[in-house]
């Protein structure tokens, strides 16, 4: 079974070409960042399908977030959609960085850091949120200020 | 070629959000003082208009089409011509909807004191 082969398939349809446990391409340092290596659990897709699940439950709840956002604007709304906004970008970046950041793109090295670099783009995305709501305007105040122009 | 522009209007998004909550937080700039250097621009409506066309469109695109990709999830409507019919009222949908958040926008723009 061939690295690149396994590289170039999507993460969602690898689970047939894996006869064995990913190799340590998968692990930094110890940490397990990909949650589908087989290894984890008996079936082949590994933690998978729940979290694809979660993925799309929170989605789905974070839908209606927006149309009452055109309408109700304030400190509590900002803090409800930077929390939606943080975690379903989050899951975004790491969809995308898992898509993308394969070593047959980026190379070996480029890689491995791909998805911890995920990890803080979503982590400065949060922050960035953060003290814009508390030390500035804030998300719906911003939105009311750009339209006013 | 709409998952394509799921994926690139997510990334947009999230790229502003980043860049800008970044952005505001590290450099002495704050939005209002942003903000204000965009009104002393004075740029004609059209222009200012175009521009919030442009920050709507994919909020309500990716939400649409969101609702439209977890239907493919569950399976639903998923034979081509569904396929098809869906993405282009996705798209006519959003492009009314973000057209009718900007024509709102520009019949009782309040000024917003801050």
């Amino acid at each position: 079974m061939s690295l690149a082969r396994l590289a170039l398939t999507p993460l969602r349809l690898r689970g047939p070409l894996l006869a064995k446990p990913l190799p340590a391409a998968s692990l930094v340092s110890g940490y397990r960042f990909n949650n589908t290596a087989p290894g984890l659990s008996g079936k082949p897709m590994g933690g998978h399908a729940l979290h694809f699940k979660i993925e799309r439950y929170f989605a789905a709840a974070m839908l209606p977030l927006f149309p009452a956002a055109y309408f109700v604007h304030g400190p509590v709304m900002d803090a409800l959609l930077t929390a939606a906004v943080a975690l379903h970008t989050h899951w975004g970046i790491v969809a995308v960085m898992n898509d993308y950041g394969r070593p047959i793109v980026i190379g070996e090295t480029a890689a491995r850091l791909a998805i911890p670099f995920a990890y803080v783009l979503s982590i400065l995305l949060l922050a960035g949120l953060l003290h814009f709501n508390i030390n500035d305007v804030g998300l719906t105040k911003a939105f009311e200020m750009f339209y006013s122009l | 070629m709409l998952s394509g522009l799921h994926r690139i209007t997510g990334c947009i998004m999230a790229g502003t959000l980043l860049v800008g909550g970044i952005a505001f937080a590290i450099t002495p700039v704050d939005f209002t003082t942003f903000i204000e250097f965009a009104r002393s621009l004075n740029l004609p409506t059209p222009i200012t208009s175009l521009f919030k066309f442009i920050v709507a469109f994919p909020i309500v695109f990716h939400s649409l089409n969101g609702i439209r990709f977890m239907g493919f999830d569950l399976a639903k409507g998923t034979d081509i011509k569904s396929v098809y019919r869906s993405g282009w009222l996705t798209l006519g949908v959003s492009a009314l909807i973000a057209l009718a958040i900007v024509i709102d926008n520009a019949r009782n723009k309040k000024s917003v004191k801050y």
